[in-house]
Protein backbone atom coordinates (compact mmCIF):
# COMPACT_ATOMS: atom_id res chain seq x y z
CA UNK A 1 0.00 0.00 0.00
CA UNK A 2 2.67 2.07 0.90
CA UNK A 3 4.57 1.67 -2.72
CA UNK A 4 1.53 2.17 -4.47
CA UNK A 5 1.11 5.96 -2.36
CA UNK A 6 4.36 6.71 -3.33
CA UNK A 7 3.96 6.19 -6.74
CA UNK A 8 1.07 8.55 -7.22
CA UNK A 9 3.01 10.96 -5.19
CA UNK A 10 5.97 10.12 -7.72
CA UNK A 11 3.65 10.78 -10.99
CA UNK A 12 1.60 13.46 -9.57
CA UNK A 13 5.35 15.67 -8.31
CA UNK A 14 6.33 14.80 -11.77
CA UNK A 15 3.36 16.05 -13.54
CA UNK A 16 3.59 18.94 -11.56
CA UNK A 17 7.02 19.22 -12.15
CA UNK A 18 6.03 19.23 -16.12
CA UNK A 19 4.11 22.13 -15.94
CA UNK A 20 6.21 24.49 -13.31
CA UNK A 21 7.86 25.76 -16.53
CA UNK A 22 4.85 26.54 -18.76
CA UNK A 23 2.41 28.78 -16.52
CA UNK A 24 0.45 30.89 -18.44
CA UNK A 25 -1.78 33.31 -17.51
CA UNK A 26 -5.25 34.19 -19.22
CA UNK A 27 -5.59 37.35 -21.87
CA UNK A 28 -8.04 38.27 -19.09
CA UNK A 29 -5.27 38.68 -16.37
CA UNK A 30 -2.80 41.10 -18.42
CA UNK A 31 -2.77 45.01 -17.25
CA UNK A 32 0.00 46.45 -17.83
CA UNK A 33 -0.32 48.83 -15.11
CA UNK A 34 0.96 45.77 -13.16
CA UNK A 35 4.30 46.24 -14.59
CA UNK A 36 4.80 49.92 -14.16
CA UNK A 37 8.32 50.83 -13.40
CA UNK A 38 10.02 48.91 -15.29
CA UNK A 39 10.27 48.54 -18.99
CA UNK A 40 8.19 46.25 -21.02
CA UNK A 41 8.46 44.88 -24.21
CA UNK A 42 5.35 43.01 -25.33
CA UNK A 43 6.36 39.98 -27.83
CA UNK A 44 2.73 38.51 -30.15
CA UNK A 45 3.57 35.08 -31.03
CA UNK A 46 2.16 31.93 -31.90
CA UNK A 47 3.83 28.40 -32.72
CA UNK A 48 3.03 28.12 -36.26
CA UNK A 49 4.50 31.49 -37.29
CA UNK A 50 8.50 30.92 -38.24
CA UNK A 51 9.98 34.60 -37.87
CA UNK A 52 8.01 34.32 -34.07
CA UNK A 53 10.76 31.09 -33.70
CA UNK A 54 13.45 33.26 -34.73
CA UNK A 55 12.64 35.57 -32.66
CA UNK A 56 12.21 33.87 -28.86
CA UNK A 57 16.30 32.89 -28.92
CA UNK A 58 16.82 36.65 -29.26
CA UNK A 59 13.75 37.39 -26.37
CA UNK A 60 15.91 35.06 -23.87
CA UNK A 61 18.92 36.20 -24.13
CA UNK A 62 17.39 40.59 -23.96
CA UNK A 63 15.89 39.18 -20.81
CA UNK A 64 18.72 37.54 -19.28
CA UNK A 65 20.61 40.08 -20.00
CA UNK A 66 18.55 43.33 -19.12
CA UNK A 67 16.07 41.85 -16.21
CA UNK A 68 18.25 42.87 -13.71
CA UNK A 69 18.51 46.29 -15.08
CA UNK A 70 14.41 46.61 -15.18
CA UNK A 71 13.15 44.99 -18.17
CA UNK A 72 10.19 43.18 -18.40
CA UNK A 73 9.41 40.73 -21.69
CA UNK A 74 5.87 39.68 -21.63
CA UNK A 75 4.41 37.15 -24.22
CA UNK A 76 1.44 36.50 -25.44
CA UNK A 77 0.72 33.39 -27.27
CA UNK A 78 -2.00 33.20 -29.89
CA UNK A 79 -1.81 29.57 -30.36
CA UNK A 80 -5.80 28.59 -30.46
CA UNK A 81 -4.96 25.47 -29.17
CA UNK A 82 -2.78 26.18 -26.26
CA UNK A 83 -0.93 22.77 -26.34
CA UNK A 84 0.44 23.42 -29.64
CA UNK A 85 2.44 26.54 -27.60
CA UNK A 86 3.76 24.47 -25.02
CA UNK A 87 7.21 22.68 -26.10
CA UNK A 88 8.22 26.11 -27.53
CA UNK A 89 6.83 27.69 -24.54
CA UNK A 90 8.93 25.82 -22.38
CA UNK A 91 11.85 26.92 -24.07
CA UNK A 92 11.12 31.01 -22.64
CA UNK A 93 13.75 32.26 -20.08
CA UNK A 94 12.19 32.08 -16.63
CA UNK A 95 12.07 36.00 -16.23
CA UNK A 96 9.51 36.36 -19.13
CA UNK A 97 6.05 36.52 -18.08
CA UNK A 98 3.79 34.42 -20.50
CA UNK A 99 0.02 35.02 -21.51
CA UNK A 100 -2.28 33.09 -23.54
CA UNK A 101 -4.94 34.52 -25.94
CA UNK A 102 -5.98 31.81 -27.94
CA UNK A 103 -9.11 33.75 -29.03
CA UNK A 104 -7.38 36.89 -30.19
CA UNK A 105 -8.87 39.32 -28.02
CA UNK A 106 -5.48 41.17 -27.00
CA UNK A 107 -4.61 40.82 -30.16
CA UNK A 108 -7.50 42.55 -31.79
CA UNK A 109 -7.56 45.23 -29.16
CA UNK A 110 -3.56 46.03 -30.54
CA UNK A 111 -5.11 45.69 -33.99
CA UNK A 112 -1.83 43.62 -35.00
CA UNK A 113 -0.56 44.07 -38.14
CA UNK A 114 1.70 41.07 -38.49
CA UNK A 115 3.50 38.10 -37.32
CA UNK A 116 5.38 38.58 -34.55
CA UNK A 117 4.42 41.86 -33.23
CA UNK A 118 6.13 43.47 -30.44
CA UNK A 119 5.91 47.05 -28.47
CA UNK A 120 8.55 48.81 -26.11
CA UNK A 121 7.04 50.72 -23.41
CA UNK A 122 8.80 52.73 -20.58
CA UNK A 123 8.90 52.73 -17.13
CA UNK A 124 6.13 55.40 -16.95
CA UNK A 125 3.87 52.67 -19.50
CA UNK A 126 4.44 55.13 -22.20
CA UNK A 127 4.74 53.61 -25.83
CA UNK A 128 8.08 54.33 -27.05
CA UNK A 129 8.35 51.83 -30.13
CA UNK A 130 6.42 49.25 -32.02
CA UNK A 131 7.51 46.50 -34.54
CA UNK A 132 6.03 44.22 -37.38
CA UNK A 133 8.31 40.88 -38.24
CA UNK A 134 11.70 39.72 -36.86
CA UNK A 135 15.11 39.97 -38.78
CA UNK A 136 17.78 38.37 -36.91
CA UNK A 137 19.81 41.89 -38.43
CA UNK A 138 17.01 43.97 -36.52
CA UNK A 139 17.55 42.84 -33.23
CA UNK A 140 20.46 45.09 -32.70
CA UNK A 141 18.62 48.18 -32.91
CA UNK A 142 16.02 47.24 -30.92
CA UNK A 143 18.70 45.86 -28.17
CA UNK A 144 20.07 49.56 -28.51
CA UNK A 145 16.31 50.75 -28.27
CA UNK A 146 15.92 48.97 -25.05
CA UNK A 147 18.79 50.16 -23.73
CA UNK A 148 17.92 53.48 -24.27
CA UNK A 149 14.62 52.98 -22.66
CA UNK A 150 16.52 51.51 -19.43
CA UNK A 151 18.55 54.24 -18.81
CA UNK A 152 15.54 56.66 -19.48
CA UNK A 153 16.76 58.38 -22.38
CA UNK A 154 13.89 58.17 -24.96
CA UNK B 1 -56.55 52.17 -52.66
CA UNK B 2 -54.51 55.05 -52.15
CA UNK B 3 -53.36 54.20 -48.81
CA UNK B 4 -52.68 50.70 -49.41
CA UNK B 5 -50.57 52.19 -52.68
CA UNK B 6 -48.81 54.78 -49.65
CA UNK B 7 -47.95 51.87 -47.45
CA UNK B 8 -46.28 49.38 -50.12
CA UNK B 9 -44.60 52.26 -51.17
CA UNK B 10 -42.82 52.70 -47.68
CA UNK B 11 -42.28 48.76 -47.27
CA UNK B 12 -40.19 49.20 -50.81
CA UNK B 13 -38.01 51.62 -50.24
CA UNK B 14 -37.63 50.40 -45.87
CA UNK B 15 -36.44 47.00 -47.80
CA UNK B 16 -34.40 48.78 -50.44
CA UNK B 17 -32.65 50.95 -47.67
CA UNK B 18 -32.25 47.62 -45.91
CA UNK B 19 -30.34 46.16 -48.66
CA UNK B 20 -28.60 49.14 -49.67
CA UNK B 21 -26.97 48.99 -46.10
CA UNK B 22 -26.38 45.26 -45.63
CA UNK B 23 -24.34 45.50 -49.06
CA UNK B 24 -22.50 48.51 -47.57
CA UNK B 25 -21.35 46.92 -44.77
CA UNK B 26 -20.83 43.37 -46.63
CA UNK B 27 -17.34 44.42 -47.39
CA UNK B 28 -16.36 45.77 -43.79
CA UNK B 29 -14.74 42.97 -42.73
CA UNK B 30 -12.88 40.99 -45.03
CA UNK B 31 -9.55 38.68 -44.88
CA UNK B 32 -8.01 36.85 -42.25
CA UNK B 33 -6.12 38.95 -39.43
CA UNK B 34 -2.56 38.47 -39.00
CA UNK B 35 -3.29 36.14 -35.87
CA UNK B 36 -5.59 34.02 -37.49
CA UNK B 37 -3.26 32.24 -39.92
CA UNK B 38 -2.60 29.27 -38.23
CA UNK B 39 -4.31 26.92 -40.84
CA UNK B 40 -2.80 28.75 -43.66
CA UNK B 41 0.68 28.62 -42.46
CA UNK B 42 0.37 24.47 -42.48
CA UNK B 43 2.59 23.20 -45.05
CA UNK B 44 -0.39 21.87 -46.87
CA UNK B 45 -1.81 24.92 -47.66
CA UNK B 46 1.05 25.76 -49.67
CA UNK B 47 0.46 26.00 -53.74
CA UNK B 48 2.97 23.25 -54.25
CA UNK B 49 3.15 21.21 -50.71
CA UNK B 50 5.23 18.16 -52.21
CA UNK B 51 7.53 19.00 -55.09
CA UNK B 52 8.17 15.49 -55.74
CA UNK B 53 5.01 14.44 -55.93
CA UNK B 54 4.23 17.22 -58.70
CA UNK B 55 7.10 16.36 -60.59
CA UNK B 56 5.64 12.65 -60.81
CA UNK B 57 2.36 14.05 -61.90
CA UNK B 58 3.74 16.50 -64.11
CA UNK B 59 5.67 13.47 -66.65
CA UNK B 60 2.35 11.12 -66.20
CA UNK B 61 0.69 14.53 -67.71
CA UNK B 62 2.86 14.76 -70.62
CA UNK B 63 3.82 11.16 -71.04
CA UNK B 64 -0.15 10.34 -71.68
CA UNK B 65 -1.19 13.25 -73.18
CA UNK B 66 1.72 14.01 -75.48
CA UNK B 67 1.90 17.16 -74.26
CA UNK B 68 5.07 18.12 -74.24
CA UNK B 69 6.26 21.99 -74.27
CA UNK B 70 3.26 22.92 -72.48
CA UNK B 71 5.37 22.55 -69.21
CA UNK B 72 8.53 23.35 -70.23
CA UNK B 73 10.43 19.85 -70.12
CA UNK B 74 11.53 17.47 -73.33
CA UNK B 75 10.59 14.63 -75.01
CA UNK B 76 7.67 12.75 -77.00
CA UNK B 77 4.60 11.50 -75.78
CA UNK B 78 6.02 7.61 -75.44
CA UNK B 79 6.00 7.55 -71.87
CA UNK B 80 10.04 7.15 -71.92
CA UNK B 81 11.10 10.26 -70.43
Amino acid sequence: MRTIRKIVLMIGLSLNLTGAGLAQDTAQDFDLNEFEGSVVLVDFWASWCVPCKHSLPWLNAMQEKYGEQGLQIVTINLDKKPAASKKMAGTLAEGIRQFSDPAGDLAARYELEGMPSSYLYDRTGRLIESYVGFLKDAGKKHEAEIEAALEGKQ
Amino acid sequence: MTRFREMLRAGGLFVLAGALLSGATGCANLGVKPWERDLLAEPGMEIDPDVVITALDEHIYFSKEASTGGLGTAGGGCGCN
